[in-house]
């Protein structure tokens, strides 16, 4: 339990600092035109004007400032970090089937996302994306939802949805030559609409995206998007399905309340051994287990199978009979059949 | 005569779903609103009407859109802030980057082909290489050529000074079509104002869209 909440503070950490990073980037770069237009003193009095003298004390007083604004460059979609080019592999896909152009330099930027992924699962969307920060809150907004006494509903589709809509995607990205899921792919879309709101003082239909994604969520199905619906997600849960870090339940501790099953944002149900390629190692249901029954492993040896593992294996100890007797029927039953606290619907 | 006896937990209840319901019809309803009032705005016509100018380095239109991933690292990467990223109202055009000399012209520093991830603006190694446009000059705005005045002031303004503009007696610019990069900086600093005497058109091959 204290394992959970820990790593779960850990990641509140790290969203909010990439959120942070998020508006940083434009705002170095924007410090960085008006360096070199020297127009910095014309925005004294502004909030910019301080920032940007701020700045300009501490940045502008190094040897080569240019060269230090142009190691940091971008948003989630592609970014520049430390002068390493990181790009989503959803741009890559987008990219390589809209023009059927090789980039080695592209794939290059690949690799640390790749890697990440193939080790820790779809870490990106539980620790990185804003989108699901935005969609954790709206989650928790859905218990308002229910005191207002509104309509709500939460309905379920398919989880292999979302492969459907990746590769649906990129055949009309194929064909009609441009990359369209960057319009609607919400890390993208929020990068875009901080850099429009810093630089334009507007937002753009983008932002109209995330406001109708977060909605839907609030009252008609729950956690839609990062389930059923994103390409981006799509790709990750594919990367990640044989990751090596794993949540494992331990059997003998684990006493079927189904309080995993509640927290999990993805729809998956640890309590009886179904973490799909969709785990991304949030740590919700950790945090959740009032027995610490849950926990990570490191296992390579069953990559074989990607979500489920055998009934009653707890790592380090011989499963008991007894104690899988609650699960074992559950276990075998298929993803979204089974009842739970979690599909009842909302009060219409 | 039946009573309606209003309990305190009643008139609560009816508060709060009253207050959250007029909230959502309100937001829903401003939004419908404004979204069917708003008129789309249009762009200046290097977007739209007259093919638009893209960074140093950029493949040919086609292409080029095939690429962008609209990242907008190359927007950022710009030394000036010249590289402008068009908002939801250019439609496909959405987030790739565009410049207007008018309000800022390409210094080129070429930072932006270095920034780019998929190659859609190409890595160039010499000013000269870039070809962004073709500055064009309007001899009956210019105040050299149409005799109202002496300016000079596109000839100096100019990167490739003496290459890409050559000046004639009286100050009188004149576009060398082969070397000229099209950064802009001429139209910048033009002196007319509304509509300026030397501006930067797209060059024709690069015209696919």
């Amino acid at each position: 339990m204290k394992r959970g909440r820990l790593v779960v503070a850990i990641r509140r950490c790290v969203q909010l600092s990439v959120i942070a990073l998020l508006v940083v980037l434009p705002v170095l770069s924007q410090y960085g035109h008006y360096r070199a237009a020297r127009a910095i003193e014309d925005l004294e009095g502004t909030w910019r004007g301080t920032v940007f003298t701020y700045l300009e004390r501490t940045i502008g007083a190094m040897p080569d400032p240019q060269a230090l604004l142009d190691k940091f460059v971008g948003g989630l979609w592609s970014m520049k970090l430390f002068g390493v080019s990181i790009t989503d592999p959803l741009a890559v896909l987008e990219m390589t089937a809209a023009s059927r152009a090789w980039h080695p330099a592209l794939w290059i930027s690949l690799l640390i996302p790749v890697v990440l992924t193939v080790l820790l699962g779809r870490v990106f969307c539980a620790w990185i994306c804003p989108m699901h920060l935005l969609l954790e809150i709206t989650n928790s907004a859905r218990r308002l939802v229910k005191w207002a006494e509104l309509p709500s509903w939460d309905i379920h589709f398919g989880r292999g949805n979302k492969y459907l809509v990746l590769g649906l995607g990129l055949v009309a990205v194929a064909v009609l030559g441009t990359p369209l899921m960057a319009l609607i792919y919400p890390p993208a879309v929020i990068g875009r609409e901080i850099q429009a709101g810093l630089r334009l003082h507007t937002l753009t239909a983008g932002a109209s995206v995330i406001l109708g994604i977060a909605l839907f969520e609030l009252l008609i199905s729950r956690r839609w998007w990062c389930r059923y619906v994103c390409p981006g997600g799509a790709v990750y849960s594919l990367l990640g399905a044989y990751r090596a870090v794993r949540v494992r339940r331990a059997v003998q501790e684990c006493t079927a309340c189904a309080k995993c099953i509640t927290a999990c944002e993805m729809g998956l149900r640890p309590m009886v051994d179904q973490m799909g390629a969709e785990c991304d190692n949030c740590g919700d249901c950790v945090k959740a287990c009032p027995e610490g029954a849950l926990g990570w492993v490191v296992s390579i040896e069953d990559l074989r199978r990607p979500g489920e593992f055998a009934p009653g294996y707890a790592p380090g100890t011989a499963p008991k009979a007894e104690a899988t007797t609650p699960t074992r029927s559950a276990a075998s039953g298929t993803d979204i059949t089974v009842d739970s606290p979690e599909t009842r619907v909302g009060v219409a | 005569m039946p009573k309606t006896r209003i309990t305190r937990r009643g008139f609560l209840a009816t508060a709060r779903r009253g207050t959250m319901r007029i909230g959502i019809v309100a937001a829903v309803g401003t939004t419908g609103i404004e979204l069917a009032t708003r008129r789309p705005r249009i762009l200046p016509r290097e977007t739209v009407g007259a093919p638009h100018l893209r960074p140093p380095g950029a493949l040919a239109e086609t292409e080029f859109l095939a690429r962008c991933i609209r990242c907008q690292r190359c927007s950022e990467a710009c030394s000036v802030g010249a590289i402008q990223l068009p908002g939801s109202e250019a439609g496909i055009l959405h987030g790739t980057p565009i410049i207007r000399p008018q309000q800022k012209a390409c210094t080129l520093c070429l930072r932006c082909g270095k920034a780019c991830p998929t190659g859609a603006i190409q890595s160039l190694e010499k000013k000269d290489d870039a070809r962004i446009g073709l500055a064009k000059v309007d001899k009956r705005l210019c105040v050299s050529h149409n005799g109202t005045g002496a300016c000079g002031a596109c000839y100096t303004a100019c990167p490739l000074r003496g290459k890409a503009i050559t000046q004639e007696m009286q100050f009188r610019p004149i576009v060398v079509e082969e070397k000229c990069v099209g950064c802009g900086q001429c139209e910048e600093v033009c002196i007319v104002h509304d509509n300026k005497a030397i501006r930067v058109w797209a060059r024709p091959r690069e015209v696919t869209v």
